[in-house]
């Protein structure tokens, strides 16, 4: 017989055992365990729906579940339910639909718990499942109601260009409120100096609000940033921007008109040349007479006539000078039939008055031309800067999410890179046209102002043109001295005349941009974008829209879909519409560089012919190159 | 005579006053008369109002007011439902107040009167010396004289052969061939002359100066049209070359630009549009030109030149004055109007400038490539390869080719090869292409026909700055411009 070893009996334990572990063990207790609680965040919208799923993960299950849930808002608790939902097919999930409105969301808390049960056996609370739904962002913003002592005007400014000039050290009274048929139930302000430094900060502001810039110069400003809110919602910032405006830098130019100054500075070395001169003939005539020298009597004679003639040129110089002044703009304008309003032009006009000489009123033209030309420079810029922001932007939709993710990137805006390429040359040229009207500018301060050239080239001229062999080179120098004295000022005196009307009905950059000045445009600038950029709804910053946007184009396939709020970026897809800056580029070649040139020419004409009958021709021709 | 010449060499020498006057009163005259006894006479229908809105509206066709569908930069817009209204443009506002008449009559008189005065104390004094120069002074003073007097009696008939010459250029441009153009607004001189493709041409009412405004205006409102589309077109260019897909895993990844190549069109547009910015800009020019002609011409600077030219000193800055106040009012708008009769007499028999655009909105911004790109779909969520024709991680060679060749290949306003006709053999049309077109509105017709314009103007400021006693550099202005 074999003999059995004790050791086999244990090998047929060992997979039994392994046996015994393979096989489930039986529930010890048939009580379902305490759900797991999950929510799908609520979009920031009215009235959206959100799921709270309860899961019983495996082997666990359950039959339904029931749903607790307590709102705590305004430090007040309120507790809802049981709501009992059905597991789904698997036994393990069931969700509950929970309507979130503006009413019962907006600032609130709300706390979910659910059970889950096996037949009537319930499960141990689940834990608790808090919920902060996020208030949706207003669609309006405030608009400013009230600001005294502006006026309509001034609101209509902060309205419209949120900006608006204002005196230093004087109290305005601001007053904020909806927009027709919206609410808000609170206004939060914060008030900024230059520095951007706070000076007040309020989350809850009433109106009127008193603002004042104390101790502010010119050129400085202050910031006002408004908010709305309406029931936990905030609506976008509102930027108000409060300047004051720079003090006129212009230069200051004044005309000749009191000879009897001149004359005193003048006239005794005039007449000391003139008694040398006359006595030098005189002796020379005696010689020729004594010696019987005929050349020397003929030519005595003739520089005796020619010494006369000096004499009779500077009256008709004086006489020029005293018409000059007495010329007045108005019987210019009689003729052309302009009239002029209780003060003078409109306020985009010269300020021209009839009593004008014709040196004021070239003054008020050429700065008036200064004026616009600058303020389409500075339109141009604003452009410019919006579209360099506007290019960079980059929209990143992911279509596959997860850990990274796949989708797309892409710049609705990059085409301005090619408008603000072509929006350059038009900033460059312009910018010449600027140079252009100071040249112009400096140039009338240098001929023919009180202390110009014409103080010194005349007097000198006519000393130079008594004097034999130097008759050529004085007569000239008188000849340019008098031509820009009297036809340099009275041709950007009439064009001053000329032009405003017929400008003003033409595009302007006022009435393109709705800034009227330089420091309004630059205030504009300032509130270009209302929200931070970390943001969910950034604004981008726009391009100037007044007169029904004539400086966009858009380009979407129907311009009716553009505007109004969009899920996203809140932005329609547009570009700059470059046709009416070329136009108003136009307008400033005009006024800066070719009537100014047509004029010149007209002017050298003079100079010439004069400098002809005064001594010598002179090729004043060559000025022309300097244009 | 010589020893006064001698004795006073800075005294200029007589200019020849009274010929040239009096052989421009005789041709003014005898044309006159000729064209009354010939009886030639202008048809003329009742004045049209042109669509004041977006180029839909033809010349003579007007909206009705329930067809305006919204706006478009600014601009009512026409749907297709135009209708022909015949109604009658108020008439033109009189003219300029010649309130110059007195002022110059002053000064004519007060230079009579010293006139005078010299030359009974040259003949009593027997002052040899200034003779001359009294004689002279006299001649000029004559000269003025009838100046004044021709141009109050003769400016009247200098517009009125300036208009029959304008006429004339204009319905001989605008009879060349069959139209085939669709829409009038792209020829802004037959634009003004015609209602439809299908009428006759009818020179419009008016002077030549209203003539020359309008046809600008149609130019200018026609380019501003054509940046429009092209700004459009580079918007979407630029856009849909931005597109570029990402694929992220945790750190790592690849981002693929696969709609780059659309950006190489970037370029080629914005010199298209640099060249309509620039004749935009001429345009413009152009159009102040005329407002400054048509307000101050005979107002101001006509007479401040004939008060010039009264005194010795300034008589030649006068005379260019007359010669300027004259060439801007009478050569400026004739010029304008023969220039562009000359641009429409070509583009008539130049059938692919009606590719130009026509018809509704959405055809006219088909004339560039269609490109798509639907932002408002994109950003209401719809899926991006609906909203834009190009998919980055599958770029379409063909769908980029397609875009380029709707620049540099004839194609229609609907993206078709053009088909050439029978009656087209010999003429530029199998070599038209978009830029092409483009390029002939912006180049051929507004800046080579401007600077003809200009140039006509310039010699005749120099002819008649010759004729009233000035020297004058003109062709500075002519470079500046």
């Amino acid at each position: 017989m074999e003999k059995r070893e004790p050791a086999s009996a244990l090998h047929l334990l060992f997979p039994l055992a392994m046996l015994l572990l393979l096989i489930p063990i039986a529930p010890v207790s048939a009580d379902p365990q305490a759900p797991l609680l999950m929510a799908v965040p609520p979009s920031p919208g009215d009235s959206a729906t959100f799921q709270v799923y309860a899961t019983n993960p495996e082997p666990d299950w359950a039959d339904r579940h029931e749903y607790y849930w307590v709102i705590e808002k305004d430090g007040q608790k309120t507790s809802y339910g049981p709501q009992s939902v059905q597991s789904d097919s698997s036994r393990h999930q069931s969700f509950m639909d929970f309507l979130c409105t503006p009413s019962v969301c907006a600032g609130a808390a709300i706390t979910f718990t659910a059970y889950a049960y096996q037949g009537d056996i319930p499960s141990p609370s689940s834990g608790p499942l808090v919920i902060r739904p996020t208030s949706p962002p207003l669609d309006y913003m405030p608009e400013v109601k009230g600001f005294e002592p502006g006026g309509a005007q001034a609101v209509g400014e902060l309205n419209s260009l949120h900006s608006t000039l204002i005196k230093a050290d004087t109290p305005y009274s601001l007053t904020v409120g909806p927009p027709a048929g919206k609410l808000f139930d609170n206004y939060k302000f914060t008030l900024l100096d230059k520095n951007g430094a706070v000076l007040e900060a309020l989350d809850s502001a009433s109106w009127p609000h008193a603002i004042t810039c104390t101790g502010c110069q010119p050129g400085d400003h202050l910031t006002a940033h408004i908010s709305g809110q309406y029931k936990g919602g905030s609506s976008r910032e509102l930027v108000l921007v409060f300047s004051i405006p720079r003090a006129s830098t212009s230069a200051s130019v004044a005309g000749i008109c009191d000879s009897g100054a001149w004359l005193q500075r003048w006239l005794p070395l005039m007449g000391i040349a003139w008694a040398g001169l006359f006595a030098f003939i005189g002796f020379i005539y005696m010689m020729g007479t004594a010696f019987r020298v005929p050349q020397l009597t003929e030519w005595s004679k003739t520089e005796i006539g020619q010494a006369l003639l000096g004499v009779g040129l500077l009256i008709v110089i004086l006489w020029l000078m005293s018409l000059q002044c007495s010329l007045q703009i108005g019987e210019f304008a009689k003729w052309a039939g302009i009239g002029f309003g209780s003060s003078g032009f409109t306020v985009s006009g010269t300020g021209l008055q009839p009593s004008d000489t014709m040196m004021d009123a070239a003054i008020k033209g050429l700065q008036w031309s200064m004026q616009q030309t600058h303020l389409s420079i500075a339109l141009i810029r604003y452009e410019l800067g919006v579209l360099n922001i506007r290019a960079t932007f980059v929209q990143s939709i992911t279509e596959v999410p997860g850990i990274g993710g796949v989708g797309f990137t892409l710049s609705p805006s990059a085409g301005d890179w090619t408008m603000m390429g072509s929006m350059q040359m038009l900033l460059n040229l312009n910018t010449a046209f600027m140079l252009a009207l100071l040249f112009q500018y400096f140039s009338l301060a240098i001929f023919s102002a009180s202390s110009g050239l014409f103080l010194f080239l005349v007097p000198v001229g006519l000393i130079l043109r008594c004097m034999p062999y130097l008759r050529g080179f004085g007569g000239a120098l008188a000849a340019i001295g008098v031509g820009f004295y009297m036809l340099y000022p009275m041709y950007l005196a009439l064009l001053g005349l000329m032009l405003p009307p017929i400008y003003a009905t033409q595009p302007s950059a006022a009435s393109l941009s709705g800034a009227s000045s330089v420091d309004q445009l630059v205030g504009m600038e300032r509130g270009v974008t209302g929200t931070s950029i970390t943001s969910y709804f950034y604004s981008m910053p726009e391009l100037p829209d007044t007169n029904n946007g004539i400086l966009r184009a858009t380009a979407v396939e129907d311009p009716a879909s553009c505007g109004g709020p969009v899920f996203g970026l809140g932005r329609c897809f547009y570009t700059a519409n470059i046709g009416p800056l070329f136009e108003l580029t136009a307008l400033n070649f005009l006024r800066a560089v070719l009537l100014p040139s047509a004029g010149l020419l007209v002017i050298i004409s003079f100079v010439r012919d004069l400098s002809a009958i005064f001594g010598e021709e002179v090729e004043a021709s060559k000025l022309v190159q300097m244009v | 005579m010589e020893k006064t010449k001698q004795a006073h060499p800075n005294w200029p020498r007589p200019a020849v006053p009274l010929a040239p006057a009096l052989l421009v009163l005789i041709i003014l005259f005898s044309v006159s008369f000729a064209e009354q006894v010939r009886g030639v006479c202008m048809i003329e229908e009742p004045p049209l109002y042109s669509c004041d809105l977006s180029s839909v509206c033809t010349s003579g066709y007007t909206c009705k007011p329930d067809s305006i569908g919204g706006t478009f930069n600014g601009l009512a817009r026409c749907q297709a439902a135009c209708v022909t209204e015949r109604t009658p443009i108020p008439p033109p506002p009189p003219g300029p107040a010649f309130a110059w008449q007195p002022a110059v009559g002053a000064a004519l008189a007060i230079n009579i009167l010293v006139i005078g005065l010299l030359l009974m104390a040259v003949l009593v004094l027997h002052l040899e010396q200034i003779k001359g120069m009294a004689y002279d002074e006299a001649g000029q003073l004559l000269v003025t004289i009838v100046l004044v007097a021709l141009l109050i009696a003769g400016l009247p008939e200098a517009e009125s052969i300036s208009r029959a010459i304008a006429c004339a250029g204009g319905n001989y441009a605008c009879t060349l061939g069959p139209a085939p153009v669709r829409d009038m607004s792209l020829l802004p001189l037959c634009g003004s002359m015609m209602s439809s493709p299908s009428s006759s041409p009818a020179c419009p009412s008016g002077t030549t100066m209203d003539w020359a405004n309008k046809v600008t205006q149609n130019h200018i409102k026609l380019l501003e049209a054509q940046i429009l589309y092209a700004t459009e077109f580079n918007a979407k260019v630029g856009a849909v070359s931005s597109v570029s897909a990402f694929c992220n895993l945790m750190g790592t990844g690849l981002t693929v630009a696969g709609c780059s190549a659309y950006g190489v069109l970037r370029g080629p547009v914005g010199q298209l549009l640099n060249a309509q910015g620039l004749g935009l800009l001429e345009l413009k020019a152009q159009q102040l030109l005329l407002s400054i002609a048509s307000n101050y011409a005979l107002s101001l600077i006509l007479p401040l030149g004939l008060l010039l030219r009264c005194l010795h000193f300034t008589r030649k800055a006068g005379g260019t004055l007359i010669a300027l106040a004259l060439s801007i009012y009478i050569v400026l708008p004739i010029s304008i109007v023969l220039a562009q009769s000359l641009a429409d007499g070509f583009a008539f028999t130049y059938p692919s400038i009606a590719n130009l655009g026509s018809g509704t909105y959405q055809a006219n911004r088909g004339i560039y490539p269609s490109l798509r790109f639907d932002y408002a779909l994109l950003s209401a969520g719809g899926s991006l390869a609906y909203a834009i024709e190009c998919d980055p991680t599958e770029p379409d060679e063909q769908k980029f080719i397609g875009k380029v060749q709707g620049l540099m290949v004839p194609l229609d306003a609907n993206n078709r090869p053009v088909q050439p006709s029978p009656y087209l053999a010999g003429t530029l049309e199998a070599g038209s292409t978009l830029s092409e077109r483009v390029l002939f509105l912006a180049i051929v017709r507004t800046l080579l026909m401007a600077a003809l314009a200009l140039t006509m103007v310039i010699t005749s400021v120099r002819v008649l700055g010759r004729i009233f006693g000035a020297e004058i550099e003109v062709w500075s202005i002519a470079r500046l411009s």
